[in-house]
């Protein structure tokens, strides 16, 4: 057996544990995004990453113990690098949450409101599958365009979405979701005029208003 | 006060939500006490001309985050009225539960803040310590009553639950029957914290008599109504809710933001005090040993606090075998319902019953969109009240010869026995 310590908390654990393994085992919880027990262990997402006292960065999936060490889990440092990393998994991300199977239960939306990083529409945390989505109805419902974090509580209790947490800024969610209400025929100035409650003086609705007009036109 | 010519500069009220500067002038035997909300005025009314009527409830309950339910339901009965859509009963009965489950909780959050004027401590925290018991039965019956909330309304602000003419979410009878029995739990629980209180509960000044006793509340026959299609003044007038503007009149206030309003020149009041006189004979005797267990003076505006006591306990049971009933009646729940309407022109006045007395909205909507809008919150009916009752309390406490300091404090107390939260005074 070897001493694991990890902020401050010592954990006896078999030689070859995972830092990961190790943390959870103590009751510590490393944000992480990739790794699959048994399935896969490949240390892609790097948002596990733990540093020793010295300063030497480790996925915490990935590096396995085999002789007494001390991590640090929790700081600032940490928290900037994996905010990066994630934002760089969002980027590469296809956002069209509306259509999602996942949706309601996604692990990249829970994610984004942990490391504090804003991305996800409030799409992912909708409780309605695609097939109830109150679009389909034609319910003009911000919730493509607007940030996650609220749990979506007003579809919880039976509502629209009324983009209280303010707009998304990326371009190519926002595109996606004013095709998406083209398609299903909602009236975009609607939209927009519903959106102007909350967000008139937001600079980011600026670019919304752009991108709507881009998307008209094309 | 220390000489019979001067002012005394109360300043901001503490412990309420919003901002009020009360401001005490004496000259010879005349007193004068000012009331005046100094928080800069919103223009609700002004900025919802041409938005479209069915948006109009939603951004008019952001009015107040406190009584956010009220404001809602209120602009919704009124835009309906406007239209002339009549929604389904049980959307009418959920509403009612909604708006009554606001008022308990909210009422309840009152009586808890006016723990330290009432019992002598310093704070609410020194009372949590003195009386840790009846603390935790207070706090246990407004975690009740919020989770009677949650469970018809889904979450506790600014709720999507209610729309115009439409119920959005599904209330199982599940749902239904635990709401009504956190709510008869809520009464039962207060019933018998009233007991233990009553030893703790003074009001600040004693004996202390209305110099004003007009109240207005909503005209109820046989039911505590929530909502009403008159109003009923102290002096037996009964007006319909759409000719409110010839007896209240709104006058803008000189040293304050927002309006007074006067029932026929005259200050009044409303609230729970109002309610529990008014309604006595609905509410019959539960009124009586609660109000004799608490020695609740209903001419004393310091008791409204107390009034808000009974009126909670009554109103949980009240609500409790409404919702109760509904789990009866619809045995498989209520399903979400939206009424198709033409968004054409019209006029509409709605009252209902907030925490804090008579609420009223008033808009004018022409082609689906508002027009004209007006709104008398309770805030605005009780500011002349507060005025009068602070002057008589004044010339009182200087005859008894008490500090300057005191008398800050209790003008304090009394506005805050009134109404906690300000800011819909300059809606």
């Amino acid at each position: 057996m070897v001493k694991v310590k990890i902020d401050g908390v010592t954990i006896e654990v078999e030689p070859g544990t995972s830092v990961l393994a190790a943390a959870e085992k103590a009751g510590l919880r490393i944000p992480h995004l990739c790794v699959v027990k048994g399935i896969y262990e490949g240390a892609s997402c790097r948002l596990c990453l733990v540093k020793t006292p010295t300063g030497r960065l480790f996925p915490a999936c990935a590096y396995y113990v085999y002789r007494d060490e001390e991590f640090i889990s929790d700081s600032l440092d940490l928290r900037i690098e994996r905010k990066v990393n994630f934002e760089f998994i969002l980027k590469f991300h296809r956002m069209e949450c509306w259509l999602c199977p996942r949706k309601g239960n996604c692990l990249l939306a829970k994610l984004s409101k942990e490391l504090a990083v804003e991305g996800t529409p409030v799409c992912a945390e909708c409780p309605l599958s695609p097939e109830e989505c109150l679009l389909t109805k034609g319910v003009p419902c911000l919730g493509p365009i607007t940030l996650s974090g609220c749990d979506a509580e007003c579809v919880e209790s039976g509502g629209p979405c009324w983009g209280c947490r303010g707009p998304i800024s990326r371009v190519d969610v926002l595109e996606n979701a004013f095709s998406r209400y083209r398609e299903l025929g909602i009236d975009t100035e609607t939209i927009l005029r519903k959106a102007d409650i909350f967000w008139n003086s937001l600079p980011e609705f600026e670019v919304v208003k752009k991108v709507f007009n881009r998307v008209r036109t094309s | 006060m220390s000489s019979q010519h001067g002012s005394l500069i109360i300043g901001e009220v503490p412990a309420v939500a919003g901002h009020v500067d009360v401001h005490v002038e004496s000259k010879e035997a005349t007193v004068r006490v000012k009331f005046s909300a100094t928080q800069d005025p919103r223009f609700f009314e002004r900025f919802l001309k041409g938005r479209p009527s069915v948006e109009v409830p939603y951004v008019m309950s952001r009015i107040c985050g406190v009584c956010s339910v009220v404001h809602l339901t209120c602009s919704i009965n009124a835009v309906e009225k406007a239209l002339g859509v009549e929604p389904s009963e049980e959307v009418l009965r959920l509403r009612e539960l909604a708006k009554g489950l606001e008022i308990v909780q909210n009422n309840l959050i009152h009586v808890l803040m006016s723990l330290p004027d009432f019992t002598g401590c310093s704070d609410v925290v020194s009372f949590s310590k003195m009386h840790q018991s009846i603390f935790s039965n207070l706090m246990e019956a407004n975690r009740l009553a919020l989770e009677a909330h949650k469970r018809i309304c889904g979450r506790f602000v600014h709720i999507p639950t209610l729309g115009v003419a439409a119920h959005n979410k599904p209330v199982s009878r599940y749902e239904l029957e635990t709401a009504g029995k956190l709510l008869h739990t809520v009464a039962r629980k207060l019933e018998e914290t009233a007991s233990d209180l009553a030893d703790a509960w003074r009001p600040p000044v004693e004996g202390f008599s209305d110099p004003a006793p007009t109240y207005c509340v909503l005209n109820g026959d046989e039911r505590y109504p929530l909502f009403s299609s008159s109003l009923l003044f102290s002096d037996g007038v009964t007006v319909p809710v759409e000719k409110y503007a010839t007896v209240i009149e709104e006058i803008r206030s000189p040293h304050s933001n927002a309006h007074y309003a006067l029932y026929r020149g005259r200050a009044f009041y409303t609230g729970s005090r109002a309610r529990i006189q008014a309604y006595s004979k609905i509410i019959g005797c539960e009124v009586s040993v609660l109000a004799k267990t608490l020695s609740i003076d209903f001419n004393n505006p310091f008791d409204n606090v107390g009034a808000q006591y009974v009126d909670v306990v009554y109103l949980s049971r009240f609500l409790g075998d409404l919702a109760l009933d509904l789990a009866d009646r619809f045995r498989g729940g209520i399903k979400p319902s939206h009424v198709e309407y033409s968004s054409g022109s019209g006029e509409g006045v709605a009252t209902v019953t907030a925490p804090r007395g008579v609420l009223i909205h008033h808009y004018v909507i022409r082609g689906g969109r508002l027009e004209s809008a007006n709104i008398i919150t309770p805030t605005v009916m009780n500011a002349r009240h507060i005025e009068v009752a602070g002057e008589a309390l004044v010339r009182k406490l200087v005859e008894r010869g008490e500090s300057e300091e005191n008398i800050k404090n209790i003008i304090a107390a009394l506005v805050r026995a009134y109404d906690p939260c300000l800011p819909c005074s300059v809606h």
